[in-house]
């Protein structure tokens, strides 16, 4: 039953890739990234929340990055005629085609073609098909939580690294598989995502005082750090 | 396809066998689950799972991706191990997803495997039940579209009863069963990681390192 909702929820490779990332590229991408996790997680220790993703993206424009905010996408469910799985499909193409159109192109027509006929099938499917799902869904209740962190992969264009991001929330209530494509289902959505493009010239000012700070930081904290190397104690509190 | 399957304090890290470095990532879990015991901070909770991301990314580990999951089921047809599988569906990727998906089959037909029953027996054994059920890691390993060393760590926490590892991997639900899964996608840095993988094998100590235990399946 969850599967039908992956468009919504797999955000993992927003962007496609070039094959022949460069490995100066990587190497920006990955010496700025550890930093603006260090930044972000002084600002919310939980990779899923708005608050951490806030301050990466704060610290990845403050390291070189120059950051293209796209529109935030929110949506709640009760007033809409779509159905949950419209309502990510199109969500995710808009939030898409906004912030990455001029990057790489998606066909529309193709994905919505398929969510659409996926939902006409959940809305009328034949007798043997319903069965069969009755009978997968079994009696179950499921409540589905999600909040999501979303990071590159980095793609290079013409030398420049471009990096995509989002953050991504959603909830929906379901007894059964027939929510999914029902227009009642309590459901929420919202997306924030964001575009970089590395200023090589920015970078450059801060790059050999990034990865000796790092460089530094790392050795000192595992010689700091306290361990407590007993197995036996994993679930204790 | 061949998966090697590595145990690992309370993670079961899963990918092909020549991944390189093939130490980060049980050196990276071993230690941060080492700093978890020191800070006393109890296994499946949010506590935790923020330390071991907050460690983790202190170690040269790039966190890509990250992720939380509530999943309530009154009863069904399934298995732990099935929904888990299923919630890996949205948020592994395709790779790691049949990296998790092969491993996760194998154990449902271990009686075939002695190897392998012997590693998970000794793998749940080490692990401690909470009141209401158990918490352990998944990490599957795969290398991503840019050549970097990726593993997607999920902590999951299921309740029910789990004193076997059989419970979860062959036991079908039938009462109401909650499954929490949080998950980080971490990319490693492995120009920062060559300079600190053997002063962390150090501190680790050679104990918890030949306690690692692994098995082609």
């Amino acid at each position: 039953m969850i599967a039908s909702l992956s468009v919504a929820t797999a955000p993992n490779g927003l962007m496609s890739v070039s094959p022949s990332v460069s490995a100066n590229s990587l190497d920006a991408y990955f010496y700025t990234f550890t930093q603006a996790q260090v930044d972000a997680r002084a600002a919310n220790p939980d990779p899923t929340t708005d608050a951490y993703y806030t301050a990466m993206i704060g610290s990845l424009k403050a390291h070189g990055w120059t950051v293209f905010e796209v529109e935030a996408v929110e949506h709640k469910i009760t007033s809409d005629p779509q159905v949950p799985l419209i309502v990510c499909v199109l969500a995710l193409l808009d939030m898409v085609e906004n912030g990455f159109g001029h990057v790489f192109t998606i066909d529309r027509s193709t994905i919505l073609a398929a969510a659409n006929a996926t939902c006409n099938t959940l809305k009328d499917p034949p007798d043997e098909i319903a069965r069969q799902l009755d009978e997968w869904w079994g009696s179950t209740h499921v409540e589905v939580g999600l909040r999501v962190l979303s990071v590159g992969p980095i793609l290079e264009l013409f030398g420049i690294p471009y990096l995509g991001a989002a953050h991504f929330a959603m909830r929906i209530t379901a007894d059964s598989w027939r929510d999914l494509v029902s227009p009642d289902t309590d459901f929420s959505f919202s997306a924030r995502p964001a575009l970089m493009m590395l200023n090589w010239i920015e970078y450059r000012q801060h790059e050999v005082s990034l990865k000796a700070k790092l460089a530094a930081e790392l050795a000192g904290k595992i010689k700091q750090t306290q361990l407590d190397l007993d197995p036996a104690k994993a679930g204790a509190s | 396809m061949t998966v090697r399957l590595t145990s690992a304090g309370a993670s079961l890290i899963m990918g092909p066998p020549d991944v390189t470095p093939s130490n980060a990532v049980p050196f990276a879990l071993l230690w941060s689950e080492a700093v978890c015991r020191a800070q006393k901070l109890t296994m499946g909770t949010e506590a935790y799972f923020n330390r071991v991301v907050r460690e983790m990314g202190a170690i040269a580990w790039n966190v890509t991706d990250a992720g939380e999951m509530t999943y309530t089921q009154a009863s069904g047809n399934a298995t732990p191990a099935d929904a888990v599988v299923e919630l890996g569906g949205q948020y592994l990727p395709t790779d790691q997803q049949r990296i998790l998906k092969t491993v996760f089959d194998a154990i449902g037909t271990v009686a075939q495997i002695p190897a392998l029953d012997s590693l998970m027996t000794t793998f749940w054994s080490d692990k401690t039940l909470t009141a209401k059920g158990i918490c352990f890691a998944t990490a599957p390993v795969s290398m991503n579209a840019n050549g970097q060393l990726t593993t997607t760590l999920a902590y999951l926490d299921f309740d029910g009863t789990s004193d076997r590892w059989q419970s979860f991997f062959l036991t079908r639900m039938s009462a109401e069963t909650r499954l929490h899964s949080r998950h980080v996608q971490l990319t490693l840095n492995a120009d920062l990681w060559q300079r600190i993988d053997k002063p962390i094998a150090d501190k680790l100590g050679k104990a918890a390192v030949d306690a690692i235990q692994h098995i082609d399946i």
